[in-house]
């Protein structure tokens, strides 16, 4: 299984995509399977200009593979919603994206969520 | 064109699955394309619930519309997993969905279905926030005669909407290029200040104009903003023919609420996340030519 993580962040310009291959696929299929469903709940909204989560595409060999939005604590799936406590996901996949992303991107979507 | 409709309702069998003939695919991607109100909704189904949790629509990189994959539950289309999603007045799509599968489902499962869309409705409940807040902001008196008019819906299809960005919106044209101020002209920007984005939409035909208080006469074109996240990305607004200001950010959704939710009575004073400069605001036109 191989994995394309895009950075939703951006709105003239292209979004940041990178591959996750081998053992980085494998580590992000286990932490996917460990996530914790949160039945009945609400996923927090993107705005719609700047830091807007980092969604999962599974590689397009697997047809029936499940996209991913992974934001601010929430992991939207199919319509379903898992937990991502302290963004321990979130964090993860933003920091898969070290050396292939501009170090400033990556900050400005590992900022914390202003409530 | 293959779009796949599932039914999602069962836990231990496998869900029911058909595919829409082309008339159905054709009518739904109508009840899309008329796009209901944007909302900060999501429906609540949450794949833990039991029974009926909503309709999964996909179709494949290879159709002709490209890859598609939404969910509809509780008068809400989950358009995709980081867009705004729109609300489906009286569950339209739901209702048009249950109606496809025709035979395909028992009779129990579809009056279990049709008794659940009478219960929760999520979008109703909260739509008539949404319609307040959106009410709150006056919009000023359009001065351009050739403005486009506010019409979500033809930018929010899978074959228009991953495929256009801020600058193909404002200049109300889909080259389903992702278009590059300057690129059409040779004059792309490098890097990410006002300065260079600016030239390179002149360079494609724009001009820039210090408010949007002109009149401009048929023929002349419609107003446009330039906003920057310095040294990252810009982002473009247009002015709408009902006086306030629009805008598609990226792959995502053409909406007309800022990042506060509130309707853009002026780009220069909404709400831009990040996108802290104010370039200029600027004049479009039909003739201008982007890619």
């Amino acid at each position: 299984m191989e994995y394309v993580v895009t950075l939703d962040l951006l709105s003239g310009l292209p979004n940041p995509q990178w591959r996750l291959t081998g053992v980085a696929a494998d580590e992000l299929t286990r932490r996917l399977n460990a996530l914790a469903l949160r039945p009945g709940a609400r996923a927090q909204i993107p705005p719609a200009l700047g830091y807007r989560g980092v969604v999962v595409n599974p590689d397009s060999s697997v047809p029936t593979g499940v996209r991913y939005h992974v934001y601010h604590g929430s992991v939207t799936a199919d319509g379903g919603y898992l937990a991502d406590p302290d963004r321990n996901l979130e964090l993860w996949l933003i920091d898969s994206g070290t050396g292939l992303v501009p170090d400033e991107l990556l900050a400005v979507a590992k900022c914390p969520p202003r409530d | 064109m293959a779009l796949t409709v599932t039914l999602n309702v069962f836990s231990g069998r496998p869900n029911p699955v058909w595919t829409l003939d082309d008339s159905d695919s054709e009518k739904l991607l109508k009840l899309l394309a008329e796009g209901g109100e944007p909302t900060n909704l999501k429906s609540n189904a949450g794949i833990a619930a039991l029974g009926y949790r909503g309709f999964h629509v996909t179709a494949s990189e290879g159709s002709p519309m490209g890859a598609m994959s939404l969910h509809v539950h509780q008068g809400i289309v989950d358009v995709g997993p980081s867009e705004m999603n729109q609300i489906s007045g009286k569950r339209a799509i739901e209702t048009f969905l249950l109606d496809t599968a025709g035979d395909r489902i028992e009779k129990d499962v579809k009056k279990h279905v049709k008794s659940a869309m009478k219960v929760a409705d999520v979008a109703a409940e909260f739509k008539d926030m949404a319609l307040a807040a959106a009410a709150a902001v006056a919009c000023p008196v359009c001065k351009a005669a050739d403005a486009p008019s506010y019409n979500p819906g033809a930018w929010n299809t899978p074959t228009v909407q991953p495929f256009n960005n801020c600058y193909n919106y404002a200049n109300d044209h889909a080259t389903n290029t992702f278009a590059q101020p300057g690129q059409a002209h040779g004059k792309k920007a490098t890097t990410m200040t006002c300065a260079p984005v600016q030239s390179g939409a002149i360079a494609d035909g724009l001009t820039t104009v210090p408010n949007f208080s002109g009149t401009l006469r048929r023929g002349q074109g419609w107003y446009v903003a330039l906003v920057i996240w310095p040294n990252i990305d810009y982002h473009w607004y247009r002015q709408d023919n009902a006086g306030c200001w629009s805008h598609k950010p990226g792959k995502s959704i053409a909406r007309n609420i800022d990042n506060s939710g509130a309707r853009i009575a002026d780009p220069k004073t909404c709400n831009r996340g990040s996108y802290t400069a104010f370039c200029n605001y600027m004049r479009t036109n039909r003739s201008v030519v982007i890619r």
